[in-house]
């Protein structure tokens, strides 16, 4: 789609679409304010208006409907109603499908355009009639699909000729003649369907052919499995005829009504052959004495004498089939004889009339264009308002009809009258010129009726051409966004990225200069611009991450309208609350938020919030709350949904898990509480019917613990019984650049990602306790598992003490338990850009990838919650 | 080359309008209000206006009104462009001080047209 005006258009308006859904669901809030219902008439209004500059009548039909209701509103002869509210919605809905198939095809589908008329005229029934509209409506619908399509424009001259004939006759003998054409979906095929059967089969087929809707650009990459292939087929058989045999693709087909004019059209070459103006004169008298027979005798002849390629010798073939249906088809035939002669394409019924109308200029200077004279009429309608306008505005538009009435003579260089109008120039001198000038005789430019139609030609060209002009010329100066392809900005992301990592090699470096060969201070220097470049490198970097970031209200924004949709289905009552809706994070974090918060907000309204009986009576307010909250916090985005409903019973879900098998029977009685409610997702905890017994936590968490874990957050869940639910999201900001903690074990180095690093300690060796078969510590009071890295990666060398006999020991956060890994010795942090294992290494898991050092070498990252489980 | 000041606050009928007359041959400036469009034409001058009635801030009839009560502007006339077909809303347009009244959407021909009349560009 290379239409700028259409993006504009698409662009402007989902922005009022957004706003139209906001101000709806206000109303229903807070009640209807005459503010609110003016704002929403604004814009709808708007969009109606902006809407017509397109071709897409279903949507400014719709959306006019949706105006006038809205008006009536605003100017209170109706209330607002729930019920308004729902019609509303719904066309908004609708208008949005239509402006997302917009964006994507640039076309309306036609089932999408049905449904707009069907809901416009349902608007316009509920504003005329009242409620019981419905199925009125319904009924009018049917008759508009019973009408005969309307007249399309349509290649007659891709039919053969004897085609064509064979439809000219059917048409004088009374049959109907249908055009229909089908253009198949793509993925037919999968259903089953035959399209060239079906077309093959058309009852009373004449003629038929196949083309294809797109140019197949490469062979190797066509896909076969695709119907792009359009079907033309000509039939005589009745709308309903032809409606029933294609019944299952209804919204497929167009059927086309040809009328005689537009099928004869005779083809062939303009040159050459006998002169027939003679013959012209000769048949054109025969013809008034209307004997068939000697017509017939006489066309014949000549034909003989006529190659048949000729363009007179198509002519001379319809007259003689035309002739069999004298005297209705003489318009006919006395046009296809004006064009023997002027080799112009026939013109037929009032082509005469313009034959005769020849433009008749009389006195140049006193006609007038017929513009212009609207001009001045409308020029006299405001000097008729003038008398009752304040006296300020007066003189000022008395100006302006001066100037109007002199640009308008200046354009029609009608330079007499222009002279005798500088001499006025009192409203009363000026009102009696313009009468005058609207005495003298108009002008039209009257030219031939056809004009009419190549003006509309025109216009179509003028609009093409239009684009493309505008489309070099114009920058539009108001947008103050900047549409950047989403692959550059990944670009740019990965360059920095780049630079970020290779300027650690300054720094590597710089000990290098500073071990090696013991410049000291040329070290020292280095390390100083490392800094400075590093500053800025990190800046920079931080820019292009922003231009990445979005806020989290894209995704929230959807949620008043899910929450007001099932709360109504489910005959609940809810408050939603969004707190910290303009925190930003990734595009694709935010992007991938979306469906599992939609999972969330979906179980917590199911089976958390409970119907308002039942929290009268446990004592809660009859409305349930559920807050969406999303915050930052260091460098991850932490998003809650948190609701006030019955909670999530543990036991029961302990008791579940274990009923599936997804715990032992030792666990069923160890597991704490809190741990109890991580079971919830787990993979296969979920099933419908545990789902509304237990409140239904389960339905698909493991859905949305995958998807967390695919961005490498964390999920996880608290509940109180009968207080509510809150389930939390950590995701981080961005998935670029990840921060590792480097350590060491037996002499090779490891990342280890910062976010689940709770802290570095040093630990004695004797202060490690072996606990139940577990080699423990206690940390500030809390017992931690302590794990070796040497063993967990099989490195099979003995872990390194510090000088003083200590561990280093690095406290992991894992599945919000804690845990201390040993390693040999820590070596800092860095910013690295990750990469997955590639090939056979990528099953891996244990590894979450790897990244290359400023000094060229490999690093491998640890993935810490593989490495407690490869345990 | 005749100047024409488009005032709309749909950036969409902006750019519309804009295309057309510029493709006809004229330097177009635009407005997204009244108030904003005041301020450029007490400050360039126009051959034409080309004015939206509905407007946040300040709309379509208003922006006329003090445009004609400013004694200092040359008073180039105004083409009101509104989708109101009615004859009420012309009529409000004209006692504001408008010379013409074209309904929404315009065909660019008609646009063009009378732009061209109201400039004195010859047809």
């Amino acid at each position: 789609m290379n239409n700028s005006l259409l993006e504009q258009f698409i662009i402007e308006s989902k922005e009022y679409l957004q706003k139209i859904g906001e101000i709806l669901i206000k109303l229903e809030e807070e009640g209807s304010s005459k503010e609110l219902l003016n704002e929403l008439f604004r814009l709808v209004h708007t969009l109606k208006g902006n809407s017509g500059l397109f071709d897409f009548p279903a949507m400014t039909k719709l959306l006019h409907a949706s105006e006038d209701l809205m008006n009536r509103l605003r100017d209170g002869s109706l209330e607002y109603t729930s019920e308004i509210a729902d019609i509303l919605l719904e066309a908004m809905d609708t208008i949005s499908q239509m402006i997302d198939e917009i964006e994507a095809s640039g076309e309306l589908q036609p089932s999408t355009n049905e449904t707009a008329f069907e809901k416009a005229s349902f608007i316009r029934n509920f504003l005329s009639e009242g409620k019981d509209s419905l199925k009125k409506v319904k009924k009018r619908v049917e008759k508009i699909e019973d009408q005969p399509t309307e007249v399309k424009s349509y290649d007659y001259l891709v039919i053969p000729e004897d085609t064509r004939m064979l439809m000219v006759r059917a048409l004088f003998e009374g049959k109907p003649v249908r055009i229909l054409q089908f253009s198949p979906e793509e993925e037919c095929f999968y259903k089953g369907d035959d399209p060239f059967l079906l077309v093959r089969n058309t009852p009373n087929i004449l003629w038929g052919r196949y083309y294809l809707r797109e140019r197949i650009e490469d062979i190797e990459t066509l896909d076969i499995y695709k119907c792009i292939t359009n079907f033309d087929v000509v039939a005589i058989a009745e709308d309903s005829v032809l409606k029933e045999h294609f019944q299952y693709v209804l919204d497929q087909i167009e059927i086309i009504i040809p009328s005689i004019s537009q099928l004869i059209i005779p083809k062939g070459d303009r040159n050459g052959g006998p002169v027939y103006e003679d013959f012209v004169e000769e048949f054109t008298e025969m013809l008034k004495k209307g004997d068939k027979g000697i017509l017939k005798n006489s066309l014949r002849a000549l034909k003989e004498l006529t190659a048949p390629n000729l363009y007179v010798s198509s002519c001379l073939r319809w007259i003689e089939l035309l002739i069999d249906y004298l005297p209705d088809s003489m318009v006919y035939i006395e046009g296809l004889l004006r064009s023997i002669k002027t080799f112009e394409p026939p013109r037929f019924g009032e082509v005469q009339k313009t034959y005769e109308i020849k433009p008749e200029v009389t006195e140049k200077s006193m006609t007038i264009p017929k513009e212009v004279l609207r001009v001045f009429e409308e020029q006299k309608k405001v000097l008729e308002k003038i008398s009752s306008v304040s006296q300020e505005l007066k003189e000022g538009i008395l100006k302006s009809v001066f100037l109007s009435l002199e640009n308008a003579l200046t354009a029609s260089k009608n330079s007499e009258l222009l002279e005798r109008l500088k001499q006025k120039n009192t409203i009363e001198d000026i009102r009696s010129f313009i009468e005058e000038c609207l005495s003298l005789k108009v002008e039209e430019y009257r030219k031939p009726e056809k004009v009419e139609k190549v003006e509309k030609a025109k216009k179509v060209e003028c609009v093409e051409k239009e684009e493309k002009v505008s489309e070099v010329a114009e920058k539009p100066s108001t947008t103050k966004v900047l549409k950047v392809d989403e692959t550059k900005i990944d670009r740019l992301m990965n360059l920095i990225g780049e630079l970020v990592v290779t300027k650690n090699s300054l720094l590597y470096l710089s000990r290098k200069v500073d071990t090696e060969y013991e410049l000291v201070t040329f070290s020292k220097e280095m390390k100083q611009y490392y800094s400075v470049i590093n500053k800025i490198a990190e800046e920079m970097q931080d820019a292009i991450m922003q231009v990445r970031m979005i806020p989290v209200s894209t995704v929230f924004q959807r949620f008043p309208r899910l929450v007001r949709y099932i709360s109504k289905k489910l005959g609940k009552k809810v408050k939603l609350i969004i707190e910290g809706e303009e925190t930003e994070a990734d595009k694709n974090v935010v992007e991938a938020l979306a469906d599992p918060f939609i999972h969330l907000v979906r179980n917590s309204l199911d089976h958390g919030i409970e119907p308002p009986e039942e929290r009268i009576a446990k004592g809660k307010p009859e409305i349930g709350t559920i807050i969406l909250r999303a915050k930052q916090e260091a460098d991850r985005v932490v998003i809650q949904v948190e609701d006030d409903g019955r909670g999530i019973d543990p036991q029961k879900v302990k008791q579940k898990a274990y009923e599936k098998g997804l715990i032992s029977e030792e666990e069923l009685e160890k597991l704490k509480d809190e741990e109890a409610l991580n079971l919830i997702f787990l993979p296969g905890f979920s099933t419908k019917e545990v789902s509304s017994e237990l409140s239904g936590r389960g339905v698909g968490m493991d859905v949305v613990r995958s998807m967390v874990d695919r961005y490498n957050g964390t999920v996880s869940v608290t509940s109180v019984k009968d207080k509510g639910t809150t389930i939390t999201l950590s995701l981080p900001l961005s998935m670029a650049v990840s921060h590792v903690m480097l350590v060491e074990a037996a002499n090779q180095k490891y990342g280890i990602p910062m976010d689940t690093i709770i802290e570095t300690v040093r630990i004695k060796k004797e202060e490690i306790h072996v606990f139940k078969g577990v080699q423990t510590t206690s940390l500030r009071g809390k017992v931690i598992p302590i794990l070796f890295l040497n063993d967990l990666l099989e490195l099979g060398v003995p872990p390194v003490t510090t000088e003083d006999g200590e561990y280093a020991v690095l406290v992991l956060n894992i599945k919000n338990e804690m845990a201390g890994i040993v390693v040999d010795k820590f070596l800092g942090t860095a910013d690295i850009i990750l990469k997955p294992l590639p090939g056979f290494m990528a099953d891996i898991t244990l590894f979450s990838g790897t990244a290359i050092m400023g000094d060229g070498s490999v690093l491998l990252v640890i993935n810490p919650k593989e490495l407690i489980e490869w345990r | 080359m005749k100047r024409v000041l488009v005032v709309d606050d749909a950036p969409t009928v902006r750019m519309y309008h804009k295309k057309i007359l510029k493709d006809a041959g004229f330097e177009v400036d635009e407005a997204v209000n009244g108030l904003e469009a005041l301020e450029k034409a007490l400050m360039n001058e126009y051959n034409l206006y080309v004015v939206d009635i509905n407007m946040p801030k300040l709309d379509g009839y208003s922006f006329v009104k003090r445009l004609r009560a400013s004694a200092e502007v040359k008073q180039a006339p105004v083409i009101m462009v509104s989708t109101e077909a009615e004859e009420k809303d012309k009529e409000l347009s004209y006692e504001a001080g408008a010379n013409f009244y074209l309904v929404k959407p315009v065909k660019p021909e008609d646009l063009i047209k009378y732009a061209k009349i109201f400039t004195g560009v010859g047809l």
